[in-house]
């Protein structure tokens, strides 16, 4: 289901709550809205949902015009940011709810609607607590509850008004990923609001920024990483060392021109950019980067790339939740956004690997200086954002000590007990012996590298070498 | 020190504070309460019975009944529809009309009897119409109800309006992006959330209910047998001089006071977090 | 979430119905259902129970024109009654602000056997039928009563005297004053309390100085309403009052015989000042309330 706004207004006295909303969420697609509190967000989900009117402007939803639909028309499932569980009704009763209300001849039999919601229950991981109130439950739990009860009349369109906020930091960052993969498999157009951008950066095929009932800025992630476009973007985004928003560093990476896309064009269709400042220290770069998420698959239709598909011969792909382990070939920009760096905090490389280098800063917005005779650097990027250091390889020992920095450095920013750190060994596809000797190295110490600075570290490895797969795929106990 | 030296007299003025606080429940509480019930068992627990069994008591004890039977229900009805609309919609007006709804509590029994009988007595303008098509509206029960009906009104709206307010609209507004109706929301979203409230409200009307006697005695012409209701069969029975008849009748009046308020602690321990209590009268 | 009361630019003539008069940018928001037919059945409850009602006593007691309003209410009885009826009130009030705030006090901050069972029975005379109330005082206050034989040798006569009247206001005023400060008292700040105790405050310059104005606003609120009670209470006085014009008559009372005796014009008007009178001490003793509010920073 798509839904398409155009200009839409809303009004409370004097102040505009919405004020010409333009917005276009593609079938399928998660859509977060992000912003600061007041930009207007919640307005705007309420006036999609139907819980509230606007002033001027229209909503269409599979292009039907939608202004004088209830909620219960649309056909929208809606979990509020307080849950709004019905306090009186144990959690089966909450999830059924929506079914044993629709009209006597739609109605499905007792049972069906039990099926259902155990169906429910277990997708949500939520078994075995149908018959417990929802003062019972924990807050994860909760939420979860709430997410069953909209899904379970099979809305086309999900709604989730802060879904994590009220949710402690670790249950936040499970049901992250998990609502994610939820969303991708059942392939459900789903808009939420948020204020964390780290959230939306993490989950969201796109994100609409919202300031003073504007959609100041919308794209993908990495677009709006790279091309923060105003002041309060920038300023929004924490760019306060933020190497981008140095205005004498200039955009680091540039959309390509459609039309002409130039050699260096990855399927992205942005292309990195030579020049940088080369003023900035380069280590202690602060650098908020949010990669790109597994599911490229995701990006809206409207926009015309050219999409690859992960295919699953030639390019295995192993993950375990946050930690992928992909084999890629050495050449070619393309490979290298298959996903690999998704999660990878530190990149170690060998920098004979040019077009991984770049790569590797283009996905960062980062341009390596194209000449540079100081030793082998390999810049991390770590995930969610928190920092990009320089991890200059030299061995084994220095990878270790590099990390130990970045560990501490993750502490230091303030990075949560629990975000762990994984190494990914970038290494060229030229020597296989080099390689293996590298990630040999790397084998005898697993038990020093799985700990450091108390952060949990893993391992991801691409290159050139099927052989090398082996070596990571057991360091980091990743069998079968 | 001077701390020390206190505490014997902050104990001395404490245990004082106290008996005289005891002293006055007992004295003007308790005593008129058990006196009741004493006087009412004065000639023997037979006599108590047989009083009761009288004819126009029995006759009273049911049109009290009635009339409180409708009052109640008619007050439920506009409580909920009252508070419904108050505590879920925003409108122009709203701050008028709750105070509009707690009008009855300045307002003298005597006169909320008096203004029905100015509006349908035989000296009325509506009078003669209704004489006319033999409906008569003061003195008999239409007109009692009334009566009770704008002397009662306020309870079950007052319990249910601050509650619902508290409670917002967040669950309705969950069921009716599930696809639910209106009056789907009501019963099953919003009615099992206010259920003790409700209860207790409809408990403290009944007990209004069932006790008035100002504005009831005004509209109901004292016919014996007919529109008698039990407060004002105890007036009757007392300016008869028998008075262990009307200490009966005012003992079950009494006794319905204690359950009610025996009924109302209970609620309020149990349930106490779910009525958003607004104390009787504050 | 402010109401915004634009002018209904674009609704077409349908929709104009009882529910977009109170605002019609208001109504064309109303997303949850059932709006009309409540404040429809409350507003055609409200005015046929009250309105009207009240629109016809008013209309009566203005149809006998300003000139017989002053006439009626110059003529002693009911000067005698109004007399008798609102200073006996306001006695009876300031009676039970004090016992009021002193039972709000021990209730909340003793404990002792029983203090549960003493808290629900503030509520009697408050849950007691009027009438029950009235032949229990007077019976219990006549002179061969329990309580009036005590007294009659101390040369007290409650019954049918205006003591009795008065007795009987402060019965069934007292919850209310206890009732509007309980909640208060909970809410005080304790370290204030403490605080005055380090300074070096005794404990009744502490109670004055520090506690009492908290409680104000409650012995205030509580006062008035017990004050608007007893103006209009008629069971529970009519049995223990003297009942005597112009010595021991409430006003209900002299409503309830204008009533007998079908002078309705009469029995209007006097209701109609009644009401009049009642309304304008509430609102007054609101206005004093707010400004105790404020004073202490409520």
């Amino acid at each position: 289901m798509s839904v398409q706004i155009r200009g839409l207004t809303r009004r409370y006295g004097r102040e505009a709550a919405l004020a010409g909303i333009d917005l276009e969420v593609g079938d399928g697609e998660l859509l977060a809205l992000l912003g600061p509190s007041g930009a207007g967000k919640t307005t705007l989900l309420r006036v999609i949902a139907g819980l509230d009117r606007p002033d001027a402007g229209t909503v269409l939803i599979d292009g039907r015009d939608v202004r004088r639909l209830s909620p219960r028309e649309r056909q929208i499932g809606f979990v509020f940011q307080s849950y709004a569980l019905f306090r009186h009704m144990n959690v089966a009763r909450n999830i059924g709810f929506g079914l044993s209300v629709k009209p006597r001849r739609e109605r499905p039999s007792r049972q069906a609607i039990a099926r259902r919601v155990e169906e429910l229950l277990e997708l949500m991981q939520l078994s075995g607590l149908g018959r417990r109130f929802p003062a019972q439950l924990s807050g994860g739990q909760r939420q979860r509850a709430a997410l069953a009860r909209a899904l379970a009349i099979d809305p086309k369109l999900l709604l989730l008004d802060e879904p994590f906020g009220a949710l402690d930091a670790k249950v936040r960052a499970e049901l992250r990923v998990w609502l994610r993969d939820l969303q991708h498999r059942l392939r459900l157009t789903t808009i939420f609001v948020t204020h964390d951008q780290h959230e939306a950066f993490q989950l969201a095929d796109r994100v609409a920024i919202l300031n003073g009932g504007r959609v100041e800025r919308i794209g993908t992630p990495r677009e709006i990483r790279a091309h923060p476009a105003t002041p309060f973007l920038a300023e929004f985004l924490g760019a306060a060392d933020h190497a981008i928003a140095n205005d004498r560093a200039g955009p680091a990476i540039k959309p390509c021109d459609p039309a002409d896309p130039p050699p260096e064009c990855g399927s992205l269709g942005v292309a990195p950019v030579a020049a940088y400042s080369d003023n900035l220290p380069m280590d202690q770069t602060v650098f908020d980067y949010a990669p790109p998420r597994p599911s490229d698959a995701a990006v809206p239709a409207a926009a015309d790339r050219p999409r690859e598909p992960l295919s699953a011969t030639d390019r295995p792909v192993v993950s375990a939740g946050e930690l992928w382990v992909v084999e890629l070939a050495a050449e070619g920009l393309s490979r290298f956004e298959q996903d690999a760096l998704v999660s990878a905090n530190v990149i170690i490389y060998d920098r004979t690997l040019a077009s991984t280098v770049s790569a590797a800063l283009a996905l960062g917005g980062y341009a390596e200086p194209a000449s540079d005779n100081s030793a082998e650097r390999c810049l991390g990027f770590v995930r969610d954002g928190w920092s990009v250091v320089r991890v200059v390889d030299r061995g084994v020992a220095d990878f270790l000590a590099q990390l130990r920095m970045l560990a501490l450095r993750l502490s230091a920013a303030g990075a949560p007990e629990d975000l762990p750190v994984s190494a990914l060994a970038c290494r060229g596809g030229a020597d296989p012996k080099r390689i293996e000797t590298r990630l040999a190295d790397l084998d005898t110490l697993p038990e020093e590298l799985k700990q450091v600075g108390g952060r949990a570290v893993g391992f991801a490895a691409f290159g050139g070498s099927k052989a090398a797969l082996p070596h990571a795929v057991a360091f980091n106990g990743l069998a079968g | 020190m001077a701390g020390e030296m206190r505490r014997p007299v902050q104990a001395l003025s404490r245990a004082t504070t106290i008996l005289a606080a005891l002293a006055l429940v007992g004295l003007f509480l308790i005593l008129p309460a058990a006196f009741v019930f004493t006087e009412a068992l004065a000639k023997g627990a037979a006599f108590f019975l047989g009083s009761l069994a009288q004819p126009e008591t029995l006759a009273a004890i049911r049109l009290t009944l009635i009339v409180a039977a409708i009052s109640v229900g008619a007050n439920t009805i506009f409580g909920l529809a009252a508070a419904w609309c108050i505590a879920k919609f925003e409108f122009s007006g709203k701050s008028a009309l709750v105070t509009l709804i707690d009008l009855p509590f300045s307002v003298s029994p005597v006169i909320a009897g008096l203004v029905f009988v100015l509006l349908f007595g035989a000296q009325s303008w509506l009078g003669p119409v209704l004489a006319g098509h033999g409906l008569r509206i003061v003195f008999a029960l239409p007109g009692m109800v009334l009566a009770t009906i704008f002397v009662t009104f306020p309870f079950v709206a007052r319990q249910l309006i601050p509650l619902m307010r508290e409670q917002g609209i967040g669950e309705e507004e969950a069921a009716l992006t599930l696809g639910a109706s209106g009056l789907q929301i009501f019963w099953r979203v919003t009615l099992p959330n206010i259920r003790w409230a409700l209860l207790y409200g409809v408990l403290l009307c009944n007990a209004r209910a069932m006790g008035e006697f100002g504005a009831v005695s005004v509209v109901s012409g004292h016919i014996p047998g007919v529109t008698m209701t039990m407060p004002l069969q105890v007036e009757l029975l007392y300016n008869n001089y028998d008075l262990a008849g009307a200490f009966a009748v005012a003992a079950l009046l009494a006794l319905l006071a204690l359950v009610t308020l025996i009924a109302k602690a209970v609620l309020e321990w149990r349930h106490g977090s779910e009525l958003a209590v607004d104390r009787p009268g504050a | 979430m402010p109401v915004t009361e634009m002018p209904a630019t674009k609704m077409p003539a349908t929709k104009m119905n009882a529910a977009a008069a109170f605002g019609a940018r208001a109504a064309e928001r109303r997303v949850l259902p059932g709006f009309a037919p409540a404040i429809g059945l409350t507003l055609t409850y409200l005015g046929l129970i009250i309105m009207i009602p009240l629109a016809a006593l008013m209309l009566r007691a203005a149809g006998v024109g300003p000139a017989g309003l002053i006439a009626i209410l110059r003529q002693p009885r009911t000067l005698a009654a109004f007399r008798v009826s609102f200073g006996l009130s306001l006695a009876a009030a300031a009676v039970n602000a004090a016992i009021g705030l002193l039972l709000a006090w021990v209730l909340a901050r003793r404990r002792f056997p029983g203090r549960r069972l003493i808290d629900a029975a503030i509520d009697l005379p408050f849950a007691l039928p009027t009438a029950v109330a009235g032949i229990t005082l007077a019976t219990l206050y006549s002179n061969t009563g329990w309580l009036g034989a005590r007294l009659a040798p101390l040369g007290i006569t409650v019954s049918y005297t205006r003591l009795g009247i008065f007795v009987a206001l402060v019965f069934i005023g007292l919850p209310f004053v206890v009732r509007a400060v309980q909640p208060l008292i909970a809410d005080l700040d304790r370290e204030a309390e403490d605080a005055a105790r380090t300074l070096g405050a005794s404990d009744t310059a502490i109670f004055w100085r520090v506690i009492f104005p908290a409680l104000l606003p409650g012995v205030l609120t509580g006062s008035a309403l017990a004050f608007a009670r007893g103006v209009g209470e008629y069971g529970s006085v009519i049995f223990i009052a003297g009942n005597v014009p112009g010595v021991s008559e409430i006003v209900p009372l002299l409503i309830v015989t204008k009533l007998e005796e079908f002078d309705y014009a009469g029995a209007a008007a006097i209701a109609t000042v009644m009401l009049l009178a009642s309304f304008a001490i509430l609102i007054a003793v609101n206005r004093a309330e707010q400004w105790a509010r404020q004073r202490h920073g409520g």
